[in-house]
């Protein structure tokens, strides 16, 4: 393929011999980095976080608003020491994940059941495809005022918020699996429960794991919503906190901290799930 | 769907099937409101609520938080199509972009960004522009990831020929890049949808004096309970609208690849 001037045209833009040596150390630098994913990476963190201290200082936020990475570092230092934020991260997290155990358990057997009988999905679609665009955050507060300012009532934010995606995503996986799969086993005289424990619920699993992330950004946020709406423990109680003291310093840490925890369960999530998707691509 | 459907269903059977549904759920709900099993007070029965959801509306008690949240849903989903579309054809052209821009990628797919309401309230105050930034900013890197997916798979050969033509970095992104994507941006919109409503809702909560989101704070305050379920059954028509729209659109796009 020729361009102009008779010239072959380079299908990688840019790396001209003639451009000028500074853009020429620039693209040998970048196209270096763009092979090293993990440095390119922590480069990205770390303008982010210089864009964030110099945004500040030349005006373009206040402040009093977003606070400064060294201070913001100062409070965690503190609130780690006194590990207040610390035990209320724990509560939240409990809240979560004790709501998530059940919704994957009842989530899991419900989506099987709904799935596999053709009468019970066409019953149940329409109430799951309502109940998955229902933002579930607006449960939060209701459900806060109708169980009561407990945990138990978070609990219940979670595992609502949860179970919803699970049961969908075990629906969906187990109207994929291969028919042939579920005949030959049922000519080897298999009974249902092995039917449901060796067939269904394995073949299943990489979608109900896609059910699973979702629910944990889900309940995660269900949970910190109803903690924020009232509470005495919990992340969310600390976001208010923050709020109304207006401690930028304290703001941005628990912000933060909050952040962190959801990049760390999701990104987790999201990696077991792709361990497991190639159980759909053995299957196939 | 692959499973064996030996015959389909008769449209009869489906149609009761599909009341069943929706009927028995709240008929469970009615029961266990009026027997008392549940308390009346705190779940008044749907034979109450579901009429007042729609006196709500006509009366237009509700009529303008309806139109505020949407208004403020439609402005944040448009901001994170265009700035999602433009940073995905960036991501997925350069890789050097992708690597660099990724950490913030993923801070925003799996952030919680309630966590950021004070930030964000500090920032701009209360009022519609903080929710639809926390709107904005739940969308965006949906439509933006989806983006850069679709862009990595345009036919090389297209853009070839794009060069051949002579075109420039703009009509490639117009004319090459963006419609080869569609089906992928579509996606990403269906995924963006959610979550902008998720945003603004969040938003309404705790920094706003209007919308839905506001009055299921405000009427929970007052423990308006009737009025309470009355606006979850509204959000419960916009998120279901908007999904069966967005899956509709984009069975439409998958159809195209």
């Amino acid at each position: 393929m020729t361009g102009g001037e008779g010239r072959v045209a380079v299908q990688t833009a840019g790396a001209r011999v003639d451009s000028p040596v500074f853009v020429g150390y620039w693209l040998m630098l970048s196209r270096w980095l763009s092979r090293n994913r993990l440095i390119l990476n922590a480069l990205g963190v770390v303008l982010a976080i210089v864009f964030w201290d110099l945004s500040t200082r030349i005006g373009l936020v206040p402040v009093s608003a977003v606070s400064r990475p060294m201070d913001v570092l100062d409070v965690a230092i503190i609130e780690f020491e006194r590990g207040d934020v610390l035990s209320d991260l724990l509560v939240t997290l409990r809240e979560v994940w004790e709501g998530l155990f059940f919704a994957i358990i009842v989530g899991t057997i419900l989506g099987l059941a709904i799935g596999r009988s053709r009468d019970a999905w066409i019953a149940f679609e329409w109430p799951l495809v309502i109940l998955n665009g229902l933002p579930i955050v607006a449960l939060s507060p209701v459900l806060i005022l109708v169980v009561g300012i407990t945990i138990e009532a978070k609990v219940i934010v979670s595992f609502i918020a949860g179970v919803v995606p699970i049961t969908w995503n075990a629906a969906t996986g187990s109207q994929s699996v291969p028919a042939t799969l579920i005949q030959s086993a049922r000519v080897y005289g298999c009974n249902p429960v092995t039917m449901v424990t060796k067939i269904l619920l394995p073949a299943s699993i990489p979608y109900i794991m896609t059910g699973i992330r979702l629910a944990v950004g889900r309940s995660l946020v269900a949970v910190l919503v109803a903690e924020l709406y009232v509470s005495s423990e919990g992340l969310g109680r600390w976001i208010r906190l923050a709020g109304n003291t207006l401690s930028p310093d304290l703001l941005m840490f628990v912000a933060l901290l909050t952040a962190f925890t959801g990049i760390v369960f999701i990104q987790f999530a999201a990696f077991v799930e792709r361990r497991f998707e190639r159980w759909k691509e053995d299957m196939a | 769907m692959t499973v064996a459907l030996e015959r389909q269903p008769s449209f009869f059977r489906i149609s009761i099937l599909r009341m069943v549904g929706l009927v028995v759920p709240i008929a469970i709900w009615e029961w266990a409101s009026q027997s008392g099993t549940l308390n009346e007070r705190l779940v008044p029965p749907p034979s109450v609520v579901l009429p007042r959801a729609a006196e709500l509306m006509w009366t237009g008690e509700l009529a303008d938080d309806l139109v505020i949240t949407l208004r403020e849903i439609a402005i944040a989903l448009a901001l994170s199509l265009v700035v999602g579309i433009i940073l995905g054809a960036i991501i997925g052209r350069s890789r050097f972009f992708a690597g660099l821009l990724e950490p913030l990628m993923w801070f925003f797919i799996s952030t919680p960004l309630i966590a950021f309401v004070a930030v964000f309230v500090a920032l701009y105050g209360i009022g519609s522009t903080t929710v639809i930034a926390l709107g904005f900013l739940g969308g965006f890197v949906y439509i933006a990831a989806n983006t850069a997916t679709g862009v990595r798979e345009v036919d090389p050969i297209l853009l070839r020929t794009g060069k051949v033509f002579g075109a420039g970095r703009f009509a490639t992104f117009v004319k090459i890049l963006v419609p080869s994507a569609l089906p992928h941006i579509v996606t990403g919109i269906r995924l963006a949808i959610g979550r902008v409503i998720i945003g603004v809702l969040v938003g309404e909560f705790f920094a706003s004096g209007g919308g839905l989101g506001y009055q299921v704070i405000a009427y929970g305050n007052f423990l308006r309970m009737e009025e309470l379920y009355a606006v979850i059954i509204w959000l419960a028509i916009i998120g279901a609208t908007a999904n069966i729209i967005s899956t509709t659109i984009e069975r439409r796009f998958s159809a195209w690849k």
